[in-house]
């Protein structure tokens, strides 16, 4: 569904995203982990078109990002680490707005934006400005509007950061049903090593803008016996040079 | 001071940044100021050494008019600060940062006061300034005088923007912060209009000629504005004729000392009063905060349908959308929409004004082709400010929800094209009643209107092209506030090229327009060269107006997809 080959991303001297290649199948539930300004979020970004790679190729389900822009973000949906809005929208104006840049017909928005409205628990503010929302409203009612097209491969960077326990249940729910169910791929970034334990097939560590690791959590942490019985084991080793200088409380050198 | 260091050090780093640019705009923009300065201080002293034709009356009338016009700078600077105070105190995203912070009441009252004081006073200072250091000239003030009136003006600045700050805590313990400053400035722009109007037609040059002369001078003789003993002005002008007439010392110490005492008086008393009330007024503002476009005012304007919800409202046609979206939020935007109302007062002076033009035409001391292209560039520079205000920060105001445009399979120029219709036809419509009326006050004929009328759609459509091209060509998303987007260096950039196609349109169409106006008046054809000439400059402005319309389009879309 998602390959990348040899993609990097320069920014003047620094390189954010260094020769990385991946692979992602259809139907899986992918992770990227990876410490602050790791390059997870560039990775994402270019996924997306929002940001054009230095060099490599981006394919999502055989489509070159660079040649067929327009036929790949179709076939995306993208949710960013911040909720940014359109303020002084309502839900459901903001909901049709993007459906009408999705150029969808009339009879299938009007019922799915109720229906997803419903399902994220905003059913009842659909009506409202965006203005007035919390940062978790804002951010389920960006992931209720990305998945009004259907996505084959959603995108989410930081999906948990802000929501409520509900609200993170909830968006575990959906994306597992996105995979499982519906057969789509999801990519998603995270912090949370225990949500990436509990709800990845996958999982790539990227550090520096590299790929240290990637398979199956359980794999990962299988690899080196006792001591890296948990990925929050495997992620402090292999990204131990992190040069925010940060380490757990015991454990400083 | 310490809490105005990270404002300091922003301003700093922002003036530093992008490669020298924001140097180069500060620049720009200290040039500009000094020239508004120089012009300003050459009108004020042309007018004071005219009350020197009233010899007896001359020192009360240059006393009056300091009075007048400190009064109406002292009015304008109460009123800034008064809405910028709201910000400051009960807006600003670095609040909460503050409010919990063990800082006294008291001292941020005063860092925030001081911060006010210099966003409030620097612009009425650029103005205000010349404007009473013009009559040193005619009042024979030694070249000491003028950095002493500087300095002078400094707590004049300060004591007004005291007052307007102090006025707001107290407003803001009654009603919440955001909703009282939308309030405002909607009475403002209300009380401009209706006091803009009122100048507008008393006809004030009238008194400019030689009879009416005489009229001004008991007008402004009788009037009284300003020569209260507690106004701050009247403090500074007697300052000022203390130490130009050589009084005695208590005459012309005493004001001074007075205004600079009063400076640290009122910081002083202001920061007692913010002591009291500070605390429940913050929290009061955030009551309001989630009610922004949900207030009355919004309401009022939902009733004339603009903007209203209407829920099953859905279209397929990701232009449409765009420009559905953009009708919406505009008219939410209560500092968008209520420029609205300036642009009538705008268009209505400009069409006031124009009909003067046709006693000159009368008189034969202009052609009709030149009354054609003055109202053509006066209505097409109106276009160009209008551009720059509301089309060239089109496509920065998506702001940080630009991602939503950017991972949807649209291609940039269908978001041009969109910004392009949605601003094109309100513009074209301002641009049409500005030169048609005015040509229709000025007595044109048919054949004329037309002219006017094809001329300024046909431009207006390039200026719109020219306004969001480059406006999109630099895309500034961080910021949300489309005035400083204007008034950025690529604002001046599209104004200045904007006049500048105006001019070319002009020089390219005088001939042809002349020979059309010529045979339409007594018949006469030009030879056949002239008249291929002419066909060659109307296709040159044909080209040019494509040009300036396809160009910057382009090259905004070229931008938009490489970010």
């Amino acid at each position: 569904m998602l390959r990348l080959d040899s993609v990097c991303k320069r920014y003047g001297d620094f390189v954010a995203v260094d020769d990385l290649s991946l692979h992602i199948a259809p139907g899986r539930l992918f992770g990227l982990l990876g410490p602050n300004g790791a390059g997870k979020t560039t990775t994402m970004k270019m996924v997306a078109g929002l940001v054009a790679p230095t060099s490599g190729r981006i394919e999502v389900g055989g489509l070159d990002v660079k040649t067929a822009p327009l036929e790949v973000k179709a076939r995306i949906g993208y949710v960013p680490d911040r909720p940014n809005l359109y303020e002084r929208l309502t839900a459901r104006e903001y909901m049709y707005f993007i459906a009408g840049l999705y150029r969808m017909q009339k009879a299938v928005v009007l019922p799915r934006t109720d229906e997803l409205l419903g399902l994220f628990g905003l059913g009842h503010r659909r009506d409202a400005l965006i203005e007035g929302f919390s940062h978790g409203m804002k951010q389920r009612l960006v992931m209720a509007s990305v998945l009004l097209h259907e996505p084959s491969l959603l995108i989410v960077d930081e999906p948990m950061v802000g929501l409520d326990p509900r609200g993170i249940r909830l968006l575990k729910e959906v994306l597992r049903a996105q995979t499982r169910e519906l057969g789509r791929t999801v990519v998603f970034s995270t912090h949370t090593l225990i949500d990436a334990e509990e709800l990845c097939d996958e999982v790539a560590i990227i550090h520096r803008g590299r790929i240290v690791a990637q398979g199956a959590p359980r794999d990962l942490m299988a690899g080196e016996g006792e001591a890296r019985a948990r990925l929050e084991e495997v992620f402090m080793q292999l990204t131990a040079d992190d040069e925010t200088g940060l380490s757990p409380l015991g454990n400083a050198d | 001071m310490w809490l105005l260091w990270p404002s300091w050090r922003s301003f700093r780093n922002a003036s530093r940044s992008r490669d020298g640019r924001g140097a180069a705009r500060y620049l720009l923009f200290g040039l500009l100021g000094l020239g508004f300065m120089t012009a300003g201080f050459l009108g004020a002293r042309w007018l004071f050494q005219g009350f020197l034709q009233v010899e007896f009356l001359a020192e009360l009338l240059i006393r009056r008019v300091l009075g007048m016009v400190l009064m109406f700078f002292s009015g304008l600077l109460v009123f800034s600060s008064l809405i910028g105070a709201f910000s400051w105190f009960y807006l600003a995203d670095d609040l909460p940062l503050l409010v919990t912070s063990p800082i006294d009441v008291r001292r941020l009252f005063i860092a925030r006061l001081l911060g006010n004081w210099v966003q409030s006073s620097w612009m009425m200072l650029v103005f205000a300034l010349p404007l009473v250091a013009g009559c040193g000239p005619t009042l024979g003030a030694p070249p000491w005088f003028y950095p002493a009136l500087a300095l002078t003006m400094l707590p004049f600045t300060f004591v007004c923007c005291a007052l307007g700050t102090s006025l707001a805590i107290v407003l803001a313990f009654f009603m919440p912060a955001r909703r009282t400053q939308d309030v405002l400035v909607v009475l403002a722009v209300l009380a401009f209009l209706v006091v803009y109007l009122a100048v507008r037609l008393a006809e004030p040059e009238r008194f400019l000629d030689p009879e009416g002369f005489d009229r001004l001078v008991t007008l402004i003789a009788d009037l009284k504005t300003g020569q209260s003993a507690f106004f701050p002005g009247e403090w500074l002008v007697s300052g000022i004729f203390g130490v130009l007439r050589d009084e005695r010392p208590s005459a012309a110490g005493l004001p001074v000392l007075v205004l600079f005492s009063a400076a640290p008086a009122l910081a002083y008393l202001g920061a007692g009063l913010a002591s009291v009330l500070y605390f429940r007024s913050y929290s009061h503002s955030q009551e309001g905060r989630a009610e922004t476009s949900e207030g009355r005012l919004s309401r009022l304007v939902a009733l004339f349908g603009l903007g209203r919800r209407r829920a099953a409202e859905y279209t397929d046609d990701p232009i449409v959308a765009l420009r559905r979206r953009d009708s919406r939020i505009f008219f939410r935007t209560m500092s968008q929409w209520t420029q609205l109302l300036l642009i009538a007062a705008l268009v209505l002076v400009y069409v006031f004004n124009f009909r003067h033009f046709r006693t000159l035409l009368d008189a034969g001391q202009v052609g009709p082709t030149f009354l054609f292209f003055l109202n053509f560039l006066l209505g097409g520079f109106v276009t160009v400010t209008l551009a720059a205000r509301f089309l060239y920060p089109a496509i920065s105001l998506e702001g940080r929800a630009v991602w939503s445009l950017q991972s949807a399979p649209i291609d940039p120029t269908t978001l041009l094209e969109a910004k392009l219709r949605w601003g094109f036809v309100p513009l074209v419509l301002v641009s049409l009643t500005l030169t048609v009326s005015s040509a229709v006050l000025a007595g044109t004929p048919p054949l004329g209107l037309l002219g006017i009328g094809l001329l300024s759609a046909s431009t207006t459509w390039a200026l719109s092209g020219l306004a969001v091209g480059l406006g999109g060509a630099e895309p500034q998303f961080h910021e949300p506030n489309p005035a400083r987007i204007a008034s950025g260096v690529g604002g001046v950039v599209f104004m200045l090229l904007g006049m500048a196609y105006l001019v070319a349109v002009t020089a390219l169409l005088v001939s042809p327009v002349g020979g059309l106006t010529t045979f339409a008046t007594t018949g006469f054809v030009p030879s056949a060269g002239r008249l291929f000439l002419q066909t060659g400059l109307f296709v040159g402005f044909l080209g040019l107006t494509v040009l300036t319309h396809w160009l910057p389009t382009r090259l905004a879309a070229r931008k938009l997809r490489e970010i």
